[in-house]
Order: structure tokens, then C-alpha cells, then sequence
């Protein structure tokens, strides 16, 4: 059986979330459900508040901080007893299959419906993503360039997982994500293209 | 059930593969991901976004189920707020008055201290910059302000090795421009 994304996001959006003292566990790890506003408002800030000089670098900055939460997250995602019981029965391919349930459960959980156009083993990927919550970021105020750092972060630590030049944890940054469209600069969707990083 | 019992109406959209609780979209984010942002707000002097962000997104949520649930009285409003944090898996949080005026929070169990001590151990300074701006909105629901009007400072902290995390609030001195 291939991934079927449609089957992933139906299965692990209906999982409840424990609630625990107000701590909630899914996938083995702690997670929250906070308003896409809240998340968006914040980077907007950020940027917003950048000098011309300071720009490019908190943007590196927030796309390198989300690109190491998710290379950990995604690490713990595929060790899980949930995958284990909802994607794993699915895989067929390593790690190619790997990539698209863990794009499925990002799906799921809310980030924007992540879809693979390319895949060049080791060497390039290219993602589709619409309905992505960064999109949303356009309605707090003017876009001048695409801004779904968290989406760029994600994919990248995606690749470093699955075509890593060395063993976890040692493979972060192999890989690099540039976002080239976005439906907040008014593209009809996000693509991401990840590749080697500069060395 | 209670005026004062939390209602959450969990919504999927199969269609847009979007999460909402009451009509109000939300991500689901692991421990990860809220240890990022924090250090990520460190790092780049961000932390007041941080709590301006949670200040203001929080305050229109509430405002909103306050007014849509015709919850009036400080003792539901409170209990509410307590509620609706504890819902969206940020941890268990006690609101404490004094006079009808929120002057304290106590957090014993807390995502983002938990989340961090898991990835990195103890920290030297307080963490919860999300938390500060989510009691700073409750502050200003609870005595009819606008946002901005609270300054809440985390006094102790989990991450630093306390037993909760203390939260001490006051009126901002806004004719010294704090």
C-alpha cells in the first residue's frame, strides 16, 4: 500500500489530544493548539520591527530556528507507537515514503496542505503547499515577499532526516529551503524548493 | 452544565485541513516548536513580540466567548480563562485576585517549562513570555481595559527550578511611558 495522504489526515486530525493537567501528548511528544493568529502576529512582528540591515537576518534566523525544531520533531514523529499504527503499514519506499506521512501528519495537525512535486533523491525537492497558515500572515498588513518561514524550516529539516550526509542528530542544515511563490505575495500557491545547503 | 464549564467546539475542515476551537483557527505545534520561538524571541530581542502577540490574539478570544456566552462575572470570566488554557494544552494555571483585580498567577503544570527542561534542562532566567501576555489579557478583560494597561513580570520560574511558576501583576505606569 502507498501513502495515502487523505487516509493519514483523516485518522491523526481526529485523534484527541490527551489533556493532562493542561499537557496535552500526541506522537509521544507535548503539543498545543494556539490560535494561527497568535503564531502569525508574532513573526509579523519581528520582520516588522527589522531594520533594512536586520531583515535577512531574522529571517534566517526564524526559518534556522524551525528548521531545527522540525528535523526533532520529525525524528520523534516516525519513532512513534501512532506511526508505527497509521504510516508504517503505508510505506513501500524509503525514505521517500517517510517524507509524504510526515508531510501528512503536518497536514493534519494544521500547518497547510503540503503536497510533493519533485523529489531528486539526496539531491532536490520541491513542495506545493496551499492553505498554509503563514499565508494568512497578508492580512495583518503588506507582504513584500514570501514569508512562510516556518513551512521553509520544515521542509529542509525534512530532507536532512530522510537523505542526511551523516547519522541524527549530526545531519541538521544539510539541506537549505528557498520559498520561490506564495499566496501571500498573490501566487495561487507556496513552492519551496530545498537542495544542499552552501557549504 | 455551569456557566463557569469551558465549552470548546473542536471543528476539522476536511476540505482545507484546518483546526479550530470556537470558530478560532489554531496549529498544532509540539514542545519543539513553542522551545524555538522562545529562543528564538531570546535571540533576537523579540520577547516583547512574543508577549504582545499572546496579549492581544488572546484577548479578542476571550472577549469574544465572554460576550458570546454572556459570561459576566469576574468569578466565570476567571475560570473561563483558566479553562480555555488548560484546553489548548498550555498548561494549569490558577488566576488569583485581590479587591476584584487579577494581582497574581500561579502556574503548576506549564507546556513551555516542561517542553523546555525535556530538550534542555534547567534555563537561568524565565521563559514563559506567552503566558505573561495571556495574564496580562485576562488583567485587562477582568477590570474592562484595552490591552496594554497590564505589566506582568514571571517572578519564579519551573524552567529555572522552582515548584510553579509565580506571576506578579500590576497597573502599568503609563505616564512614565512603561
Amino acid at each position: 500500500m502507498a501513502i495515502d495522504q487523505e487516509k493519514i489526515v483523516a485518522a491523526v486530525s481526529q485523534i484527541s489530544l490527551s489533556n493532562d493537567e493542561g499537557l496535552s501528548t500526541t506522537f509521544g511528544i507535548l503539543v498545543q493548539q494556539l490560535p494561527t493568529d497568535f503564531w502569525n502576529t508574532f513573526v509579523w512582528k519581528l520582520i516588522n520591527n527589522a531594520t533594512d540591515d536586520s531583515i535577512e537576518t531574522i529571517e534566517k534566523s526564524i526559518i534556522k530556528a524551525t528548521q531545527e525544531q522540525a528535523y526533532v520533531t520529525g525524528y520523534h514523529l516516525i519513532v512513534s507507537k501512532e506511526w508505527n499504527e497509521i504510516v508504517a503499514p503505508m510505506i513501500e519506499r524509503h525514505p521517500e515514503d517517510v517524507i509524504r506521512g510526515a508531510f501528512a501528519i503536518l497536514t493534519a495537525w494544521g500547518w497547510g496542505k503540503l503536497e510533493i512535486i519533485e523529489l531528486e533523491p539526496f539531491t532536490k525537492l520541491v513542495v506545493r503547499a496551499t492553505d498554509y497558515y503563514e499565508s494568512e500572515m497578508a492580512k495583518l498588513g503588506q507582504v513584500k515577499r514570501p514569508c512562510a518561514y516556518t513551512l521553509c524550516g520544515l521542509c529542509a529539516a525534512f530532507m536532512d532526516l530522510a537523505y542526511p550526509r551523516t547519522h541524527y542528530p549530526e545531519a541538521l542544515g544539510t539541506y537549505q529551503c528557498q520559498q520561490t511563490k506564495g499566496i501571500e505575495v498573490g501566487d495561487t500557491y507556496g513552492e519551496f524548493i530545498i537542495t544542499k545547503a552552501d557549504v | 452544565m455551569s456557566q463557569n464549564t469551558f465549552k470548546p467546539n473542536y471543528h476539522f475542515d476536511a476540505q482545507r485541513c484546518r483546526h479550530s476551537i470556537n470558530g478560532t483557527n489554531v496549529v498544532r505545534h509540539c514542545y519543539h516548536f513553542t522551545n524555538s520561538m522562545n529562543q528564538l524571541a531570546m535571540a533576537v530581542e523579540g520577547e516583547q513580540h512574543l508577549k504582545e502577540a499572546a496579549e492581544s490574539s488572546f484577548y479578542q478570544i476571550l472577549s469574544a466567548y465572554y460576550s458570546q456566552q454572556k459570561i459576566n462575572t469576574l468569578a466565570d470570566k476567571l475560570s473561563i480563562a483558566e479553562q480555555y488554557w488548560q484546553t489548548v494544552g498550555m498548561g494549569k494555571l490558577q488566576l488569583i485576585l485581590t479587591d476584584s483585580q487579577l494581582s497574581a498567577a500561579e502556574m503548576i503544570h506549564s507546556h513551555v517549562d516542561s517542553g523546555w527542561k525535556k530538550a534542555k534542562g534547567h534555563h537561568y532566567k524565565p521563559i514563559n513570555f506567552i503566558a505573561v501576555g495571556f495574564i496580562a489579557a485576562c488583567a485587562a478583560l477582568f477590570t474592562d481595559k484595552s490591552i496594554g494597561n497590564y505589566e506582568v513580570t514571571e517572578i519564579e520560574s519551573i524552567v529555572m527550578g522552582n515548584e510553579k511558576s509565580m506571576f506578579e501583576i500590576k497597573v502599568k505606569d503609563v505616564t512614565h511611558g512603561n
